[in-house]
């Protein structure tokens, strides 16, 4: 067996390797990649095998740049762009950049240069397919075990957040967020924001709805009107509100009356489709008095409601839709 | 607010002037008027709230309004749209099928027929002689899935004891639709179809508006008001064109 032909093999069982560690991570054993390994340990091994076998095949179907700094380069950029999330959801891990710098010098002290290939340019393609490999893993959902960092952390609400004094506010402060059920009566239209609050505008004029209160009433998702009295739910509770307050500007706690714990209420799974929770947080999804409103994942985002908020929202929906 | 004039309607539109409380597309004796897809329905001075497998009735309060528990009614599968119809009617919308109810002398609920259909999310409308129904299969996760889903049944309902099927006709997704007077307007996955329901139990197809993609409409004289994962939509219509009043959008 020529040298040559070893070489493609220790760059392929290098490839294999990788993609196997990652497999094991995400598959097999989530948060512990391979048994009597540390997981720092472990978690990085599958950067430094893909970056041995990025960098042998670089000098070997390259044999005019021995010089390994571009796969270095490329490696620990794509590195440090999972930090933003980018291009797939990802751990940005130190350990992995310290991985890839061991590798590269490991390889450049190979005499690979002898066996390079003279004429086969084209196998430049395995490049970029090694590259992609090292991101096919990131897009499936990561379990976790307890305490580790692949868990989300719960956002719930008690009774106490859910039963909170009900505070109108007056005028066009609010904003919809998740439009929902409508309710037209008279010149006035009530539009819920699920699970948040009650906006209602007045219609009169149709080209411009005014708002004239949010209503913040947590859990509330379907509403009806008679005599002058508002029926909502929101989440085990049936709330009836005085519209004749809110109209007045009387309204105050007495305003609110509140039917305690008259409804069922069960956890929409598109709160926490993504989510990983530990055991413990699993348990308290399901008691009474915590109410799972959404969750902050192992990258650090917020999930309310269903919905993403804030940090990476644009460079995320950027790379949805890439191919 | 920008006015545009973006569609035209085919059709006169003496229903949609026509149409009040009392044409079926209506929350019956609430004080106003709700989607077909609410689960909140006030009748003879009681509320009707679906809760999963139950529905609750409670007794309003005629002077402070407050409600108290009256009766609940355990069915045997999840209610998913209350439809008012009447002054002593309900059309309960369950995955499994179309529940027809009827408030008897003595104030209570008394089954009257159940319609069995695929496994699906169902808002249905109805008036003295036919029955709307939509079928989906996705979305929420409430919702089953079967071949025959996706489909806007039209039923016979001159006899409420054994409604028949009379038509079925396909659209993708359909969810919240709303009757009035010679119209049927329902929400589907593409925009807001219009059917010239004047021959109640054989709608056609008039037209489809597909930028306005619609979760529920509501119907109010000559007001449309739609709601959607973008935000809500108010229409006005003259009789012979639909337009777009304004828009409340997501963040605003």
């Amino acid at each position: 067996m020529s040298k040559r032909m070893l070489t493609g093999l220790l760059i392929g069982l290098f490839a294999l390797l990788a993609l196997g560690f990652e497999w094991l991570h995400h598959h097999v054993w989530p948060g512990i990649p391979v048994p009597g390994l540390p997981l720092w340990l472990a978690g990085c091994l599958p950067s430094l095998f893909l970056t041995l076998a990025l960098s042998s095949a670089w000098r070997v179907l390259l044999p005019q740049h021995q010089s390994l700094w571009i796969p270095a380069t490329l490696l620990v950029l794509g590195e440090i762009l999972q930090a933003f999330s980018w291009p797939a959801r990802a751990t940005f891990d130190p350990l992995d950049v310290l991985a890839i710098l061991l590798a590269t010098l490991l390889v450049s002290g190979l005499p690979l240069q002898r066996l390079a290939c003279s004429h086969q340019r084209w196998s430049l393609l395995l490049l970029p397919a090694l590259l992609g490999s090292q991101l096919a893993c990131y897009t499936e959902p990561t379990p976790c075990v307890d305490d580790d960092k692949n868990c989300s952390t719960p956002i719930f609400l008690t009774f106490n957040d859910i039963r909170a004094e009900i505070v109108p506010e007056y005028g066009n402060t609010a904003t919809l967020q998740i439009p929902g059920k409508l309710y037209q009566m008279d010149n006035w239209l009530g539009v819920v924001d699920q699970y948040r609050g009650l906006h209602i505008f007045d219609v009169t004029d149709k080209q411009n709805p005014l708002r004239v209160v949010y209503l913040p009433i947590p859990g509330i998702t379907d509403l009806s009107v008679k005599n002058d009295y508002l029926y909502v739910n929101a989440y085990v509770d049936l709330v009836t509100i005085s519209l004749a307050d809110l109209r007045n500007g009387t309204f105050d706690v007495d305003s609110v009356h509140r039917l305690l714990n008259s409804l069922g209420y069960t956890t929409p799974e598109s709160f926490y489709d993504n989510a990983y929770f530990t055991t413990e947080d699993k348990y308290r999804i399901d008691s009474t008095g915590y109410f799972l409103i959404g969750y902050i994942d192992p990258w650090g985002d917020t999930w309310l409601y269903g919905q993403r908020h804030e940090s990476h929202l644009e460079v995320v929906e950027t790379a949805e839709v890439l191919p | 607010m920008k006015v545009c004039k973006i569609l035209t309607l085919l059709m006169v539109m003496a229903g949609l002037t026509a149409c009040g409380d009392d044409t079926g597309s209506g929350s019956g004796s609430a004080d106003g008027q709700a989607g077909s897809t609410s689960r909140f329905a006030i009748q003879q001075g009681y509320l009707n709230v679906l809760d999963n497998t139950y529905i609750k009735n409670y007794r309003l309060d005629p002077d402070d309004g407050s409600p108290e528990l009256h009766q609940v009614y355990y069915l045997n599968r999840t209610v998913e749209t209350i439809y008012p119809h009447g002054e002593d009617e309900l059309f309960f919308g369950t995955t499994t099928g179309t529940l027809v109810v009827t408030i008897n002398t003595a104030g209570r609920l008394e089954e009257k027929a159940f319609v069995d259909h695929a496994r699906s999310c169902d808002p249905v409308v109805a008036d003295d002689s036919a029955m709307y129904i939509t079928l989906r299969n996705g979305g929420s996760s409430n919702c089953g899935g079967s071949d025959y889903d996706n489909h806007l049944l039209v039923y016979n309902i001159h006899n409420l004891y054994a409604p028949l099927l009379m038509d079925s006709i396909e659209l993708d997704q359909p969810r919240g639709l709303a009757l009035s007077g010679d119209y049927l307007l329902v929400c589907h996955a593409h925009g807001l179809e219009v059917f010239d329901v004047s021959t109640r139990l054989a709608p056609v197809k008039l037209q489809n508006f597909p930028d306005l993609i619609c979760n529920d409409v509501i119907v109010q004289g000559n007001n449309l008001y739609l709601t959607s994962d973008e935000g809500i939509r108010l229409l006005a219509s003259d009789g012979v064109e639909l337009w777009l009043e304004s828009e409340i959008l997501i963040g605003q």
